[in-house]
């Protein structure tokens, strides 16, 4: 029954360090992800700035532009109406309303400013004014008001496309805006959603994957097993190596603990000269395995011995040489016994047996070979001498009776052995268990 | 709770006030501008102009008639709270009262026989309205005038010989000519746009209330981007005035 020495921590490979926090690692991150949505939102800011000019423009200056252009395009036609209107009527003092409202409207500011506009109208008023004097009109001079009116009427069509065609470039100009902000959308969209996995990546492979090595780790440290190291290449904060650290140095407290608690039980059970079993720890082992005999139904044998003049030892060559002679016979117990046999030092020169799943014939023949076997060879002591020895021994089949009564009735069969001679077995008579 | 209470008053003062409704001069007798129409309403360019600007500020107004000459002097009072009478912009009426923007640019028409007297006197009375600018040209140069308190009063004073011309806005000008009676009078037109006879038309506002003022020229704004001004111009007016 020997304990297993304690085993050495097996060398823990530490996380790759670099020294960096996790507080640090993971404030970085957020700021480069935070910078990263500046930015975004920033560019996309920008874009929705120009769309929003873009608008006020379109309210501000085209759309009155444009509002602009409709007026002057209905001045033209109106000039063109009160041109037919004068033609129409036969007497010159008839044609002046008409020649009024041409005059108010080629003076109008907004025609006078327009430079596609102004030489048109005033061309065509020229033209009027004259013809409004002239009566009665000819075919020419009719013919000649119509060119007028066909060059206002080309004009009217020119003002009204170029105002719609600067119209669709500001909606087209806006409408590409939007196209560039819905596109600014996607890829904000894609970064955040890229920066923020990565984000969850470098928290599980730096902190939860850690964590739950960590967290068997410990599990496993209760089962007493090593922590075991890493995976290697993994990264790791500063903080999930000091875990590391601390979780070696109880794993090595805690060996150095069980190798004392080991050390202390041993030395709790054990006769400290002879290194067996002391006669504490031999009751209980007997109690337990009688118990288990009795409960299996199977046979179980005890004995006691008692080196013969033993004390003629210790009187002639004094307690070292009694000491070394113990020892001696300790080993020669331990090497011819079973290791399933359990046996102890049960006092001075006293040693007390118990053959677990063995009957008396079978026990019989161990205790003689043990007999046999201290007899054999004299012991050597200090000085050169040996100490010729021998054992006497009492047997007794247990038969399910109390270990106290056993142990009495084998202690009673040795002394016969010892009346008989010594260097001798003596089987004590088989008493049933009066339960 | 004293400021409980004074802040009750206060918005019992701001509701009646904002109950009252908005006091408007304008004229009754410059056709196409601002007459009373065949069914005894007041109509014109300038009275729907009001009327929709008031519908754009969401208030309430209430049109109060005024011969021309009188117009700045209430807006200038407070008498009334704005005018939407053609008022050409000059710095004297400036120094009375609030414009807001240009509504329109407006000349002068020269009814007459003889040439626009440039330089020279007119040898007869020439016709102007009462509080006009046009007086205030003829004034300024010591013309012989008739001064009339309305526009009607103008085309028996032309058809009838008692004056050797008349100076008016051109809006109005044109009413006179595009009447049936204008042809017999032998009179010609030429148009002014010397700048003391021409500029920018806007409306007038009580110096009192800057705030309606600028209500005013976003109403305005507003109006010419919807169209609704070009409507009303449309109604009132053979041409655009803008």
């Amino acid at each position: 029954m020997r304990h297993p020495a304690p085993q050495p921590p097996p060398q823990n490979t530490k996380p790759t360090r670099t020294g960096l926090s996790a507080g640090l690692l993971f404030s970085a991150l957020a700021g480069v992800v935070l910078a990263l949505v500046l930015a975004i939102e920033g560019w996309r800011g920008l874009e929705q700035l120009r769309l929003l000019e873009q608008l006020t423009v379109m309210q501000q200056r085209t759309i009155p532009d444009a509002l602009q252009a409709q007026r002057l395009v209905r001045n033209l036609e109106t000039m063109r109406l009160e041109g037919e209107r004068l033609l129409a009527l036969p007497a010159p003092v008839e044609r002046m309303p008409s020649m009024y409202v041409i005059d108010v409207i080629v003076e109008n500011p907004t025609v006078q400013a327009d430079g596609r506009v102004a030489p048109v109208l005033k061309q065509a008023q020229q033209v009027l004014r004259a013809l409004a004097r002239k009566t009665p009109l000819t075919n020419a001079d009719r013919s000649q008001w119509a060119d007028e009116s066909q060059a206002l009427a080309r004009l009217a069509d020119r003002i009204t496309a170029e105002s719609i065609e600067r119209f669709n470039a500001e909606v087209e100009q806006t409408r590409r805006s939007v196209d560039r902000n819905l596109w600014q959308l996607g890829v904000s969209v894609v970064v955040l959603t890229v920066s923020l996995l990565c984000f969850v990546l470098a928290l599980y492979s730096t902190l939860i994957r850690p964590l739950r090595h960590i967290s068997d780790a410990l599990a496993g440290l209760r089962r007493g097993q090593h922590p075991p190291p890493l995976p290697p290449g993994t990264w790791a904060p500063s903080e999930i190596g000091d875990v590391h650290q601390a979780m070696d140095q109880l794993d090595l407290l805690m060996q150095e603990n069980e190798t004392i608690r080991k050390d202390l039980l041993t030395s709790a059970n054990t006769d400290s000269l002879t290194g067996l079993f002391n006669r504490r720890h031999f009751m209980e082992q007997a109690h337990l395995a009688l118990a288990r005999a009795k409960r299996t139904h199977s046979p179980v044998t005890l004995a006691i011995a008692d080196l013969d003049h033993f004390k003629s030892v210790n009187d002639t060559l004094g307690h070292a040489a009694g000491d070394l002679v113990l020892k001696a016979v300790a080993q020669r117990i331990r090497s011819t016994l079973r290791e399933t046999d359990i046996h102890c030092r049960y006092g001075g020169e006293e040693f007390a047996f118990v053959f677990p799943d063995t009957a008396l014939a079978e026990a019989g023949l161990l205790a003689n070979r043990l007999r046999e076997s201290i007899a054999a060879t004299a012991i050597p002591v200090d000085g050169g001498q040996s100490v010729p020895i021998s054992l006497s021994l009492g047997l007794v089949e247990v038969l399910g009776m109390p270990l106290d009564v056993a142990l009495n009735q084998a202690d009673q069969a040795m002394y016969r052995a010892k009346v008989a001679g010594r260097n001798r077995i003596e089987v004590a008579l088989p008493v049933t268990d009066p339960a | 709770m004293r400021l409980f209470f004074a802040f009750c008053l206060l918005l019992a003062a701001l509701g009646a006030r904002a109950a009252e409704p908005l006091r408007v001069a304008v004229v009754g007798n410059a056709i196409p501008m601002s007459y009373v129409g065949d069914n005894g309403q007041l109509t014109g360019f300038n009275v729907e102009l009001a009327r929709a600007l008031c519908e754009t500020l969401e208030v309430r107004c209430e049109f109060k008639l005024h011969q021309l000459n009188e117009v700045v002097e209430v807006v200038a009072k407070g008498q009334v709270d704005f005018a939407v009478v053609s008022l050409l912009v000059t710095p004297e009426r400036r120094s009375k009262v609030l414009f807001t923007k240009p509504v329109y640019r407006s000349l002068s028409v020269w009814l007459s026989r003889q040439p626009f007297p440039a330089a020279a006197l007119p040898t007869r009375p020439v016709a102007v309205v009462q509080g006009s600018v046009q007086q205030a040209y003829g004034l300024a140069r010591q013309w012989p005038m008739e001064v009339l308190n309305t526009h009607t009063e103008l085309f028996d004073a032309l058809t009838s010989g008692q004056v050797q011309a008349a100076l008016l806005p051109m809006t109005t000008g044109m009413n006179v000519i595009r009447d049936g009676r204008f042809g017999s009078t032998g009179l010609a037109y030429q148009l002014i746009g010397e700048p003391a006879l021409s500029g920018e038309v806007a409306i007038s506002v009580s110096p009192k209330l800057p705030r309606l003022l600028e209500q005013l020229n976003q109403g305005l704004d507003k109006l010419k981007r919807n169209g609704r001004f070009d409507r009303i111009n449309t109604e009132f007016l053979p041409f655009r005035l803008q």
